[in-house]
């Protein structure tokens, strides 16, 4: 038997045959996913936050496969200037992934393009007067490459960073230079409680008539579609393309696919937000 | 006695010179939202690659005005370098490079930058679920496609209009790039289960409205003005926006689609429309929007692989006299 491959052009470990038995028992009704789970059922992980003192919101996710992300969010002062891009470079976005090297431009748009998705209000709250603004910078680590795609635990992770994210509270005047509050106890949440909070990127993929949740790599495999559908609230702000699957797909079933993550992504900020709570 | 030490200007004044202004957005072509830009697409104008395409959309009035043109071109199927593993499959690599002086606002590199690797990364998404690459293992097939000129709405710094909304501008580029590439794989002769093609549909908000709308907000309170507000919003899907529009995109989706299967490779949607809803239903709307873009793109593609068909053909003796167009210009309505 050839050794297991481990990189991504090659796939996955696993034979033609064995690729066919995933397949036929994914498609099944119900189906049977080779870890026991149900169709809409995430893999067990510990989450915690508030774990790097130097930031101002940080968070921790662990898989059970090893994945581990690391999410850091620092905010500076920095003076409003005509010359740049405007509020769309607020926010600063920067994915490190342990030993690869940073060629992976997908995670970091899809993280970066949901959270500048026009009219979620976080670009509001970072105006500090007339001529300053926060600038927040939002660095993810991802210390061990997972065996599945990382789209998912990147993005919980980022959205428990930011969720306990605190900016120090501003006291001066509008037209003044800023002069913040010593009182940490008084800073103000990035994402206040009863706001729109930060988007989720949820992994889906589809086989035949089955869509499943955060999939491993070998059902990504096997998979027919693999979307990375990003929800900001209660609402669908972005649906992008997974490598994975062979030819195309109908289009009832991406619109299934985007139908059923919506429903899910409300048990997964249910959960991630009392993630925060336990603490 | 003149100063030779340096170098004088004329004796007699000069006039200042005097630089035309800056090219304006406003010359747009007006046509109904579900009306589609004429495309023109020609094949095989690269000599060295195996198959080759090159796209553009219809200059408006001013043509200082920038419009999206790119080419494509595929070399392959060839042998992998000796040092990759065994693959069973052809091995699909798409690499998409705006040029440096492509764009209308900042002058991009020579190196990818991030938002040149995703659109890479996508397009060879879009293209590798149509090529049946099981029929070439062991090979490589590169498809590069060169932005050459474009239309903005990238994202960049101070290339927005910064009026909120989303930028159409990477879907248009990407839209077209993944048609145009499809078109260039079929002049290589590789085989294909179907043809992609490339549609854009965006979800729009006239300017006007917006600023009444913004009015009748401050007036009222903002609790009972919000629904009517709402409500006065003219959001209309429109296929095919252009960045260089005078409108606000509120959604965009862009979508590979593969017309004679009915089936999607790609689908890349962004923003949100109404704060009441799920957004469910625009996505929905959205992406069927982009099907039917590409369904008209597709026509396209249809025809300027037909061109060249016909024109080879015509080489190698098998038509006389038949009515082959002249230089391939292939337009649609």
């Amino acid at each position: 038997m050839a050794p297991p491959q481990t990189s991504q052009q090659t796939g996955t470990p696993l034979s033609p045959a064995e690729l066919s038995y995933l397949h036929t028992s994914l498609t099944l009704t119900p189906p049977i996913r080779p870890d026991s789970r149900t169709p809409t059922q995430f893999r067990p992980l510990i989450a915690e936050s508030d774990i790097l003192p130097s930031t101002n919101g940080s968070a921790r996710m662990i898989w059970g496969d090893g994945g581990e992300c690391v999410v850091g969010v620092k905010a500076e002062v920095e003076k409003n200037s005509a010359s740049t891009g405007g509020a769309r470079d607020w926010i600063e976005i920067s994915v490190e992934v342990s030993g690869q090297r940073d060629d992976d431009a997908f995670l970091g748009m899809t993280v970066a393009e949901s959270l500048l998705v026009p009219g979620s209000g976080v670009l509001e709250r970072l105006v500090l007067g007339e001529r300053f603004h926060w600038k927040v910078f939002v660095d993810i680590l991802l210390l061990t490459p997972p065996l599945s795609h990382p789209a998912t635990l990147l993005t919980l992770t980022t959205y428990l960073a930011l969720r306990n994210t605190f900016l120090p509270r501003l006291v001066s005047e509008v037209a003044e230079d800023p002069v913040f509050d010593d009182d940490w106890d008084n800073a103000l949440a990035l994402y206040p409680i009863g706001r729109i909070p930060p988007p989720i990127t949820l992994l889906v993929v589809s086989v035949g008539e089955n869509i499943f949740f955060d999939p491993t790599r070998e059902e990504l495999a096997v998979g027919d579609v693999a979307l990375a559908v990003s929800i900001c609230g209660k609402k669908v702000v972005g649906v992008r393309t997974l490598e994975g699957g062979s030819g195309g797909v109908g289009r009832e079933v991406i619109k299934r696919v985007i139908k059923e993550s919506h429903e899910v992504a409300e048990e997964v900020f249910g959960s991630l937000n009392s993630v925060g709570e336990g603490d | 006695m003149t100063d030779r030490r340096r170098i004088n200007g004329p004796p007699e004044g000069t006039t200042p010179l005097e630089f035309l202004t800056g090219f304006t957005h406003q010359s747009v072509i007006k046509r109904s939202p579900t009306t589609l830009r004429k495309i023109f697409l020609k094949t095989s104008l690269t000599p060295p690659a195996t198959g080759s395409a090159f796209l553009e959309l219809p200059t408006p009035s001013s043509p200082s005005t920038p419009t999206l043109k790119l080419t494509a071109s595929v070399y392959g199927p060839r042998p992998l370098p000796s040092a990759t593993a065994f693959s069973p499959n052809a091995r699909l690599t798409a690499e998409l490079k705006f040029s440096p002086f492509s764009t209308p606002g900042r002058r991009r590199g020579y190196i990818r930058d991030g938002v040149e690797r995703d659109l890479s990364a996508q397009l060879s998404l879009a293209l590798v679920k149509s090529v049946d690459v099981g029929k070439y293992p062991k090979s490589a097939i590169d498809v590069f496609v060169s932005v050459l000129d474009c239309e903005g709405g990238l994202g960049d710094p101070g290339d927005g209009k910064g009026g909120g909304g989303v930028e159409v501008g990477l879907m248009g580029v990407l839209a077209a790039a993944i048609s145009c590439a499809s078109a260039a794989i079929a002049d290589a002769g590789i085989e294909c289960f179907d043809l992609v093609a490339g549609g854009v549909a965006g979800a729009m908000l006239e300017r006007d409205g917006d600023v009444e709308v913004g009015r009748v907000g401050e007036g009222g309170d903002s609790g009972g003005a919000r629904p009517r507000g709402e409500h006065a919003r003219k959001v209309t899907l429109v296929l095919d926006p252009s960045p260089a529009g005078d409108y606000v995109i509120l959604a965009a989706a862009a979508v590979g689609y593969m017309a004679a299967k009915d089936e999607l490779t790609l689908v890349w949607t962004k923003g949100s429309m109404s704060p009441s809803s799920d957004g469910t239903e625009e996505t929905e709307r959205l992406i069927d929007g982009a099907i039917r873009a590409a369904i008209g793109v597709r026509l396209v593609i249809n025809e300027a692989i037909k061109e060249r068909w016909l024109l080879g053909l015509n080489e190698i003796g098998l038509i006389k006299e038949k009515g082959v167009g002249g230089d391939g210009d292939t337009a649609m309505d």
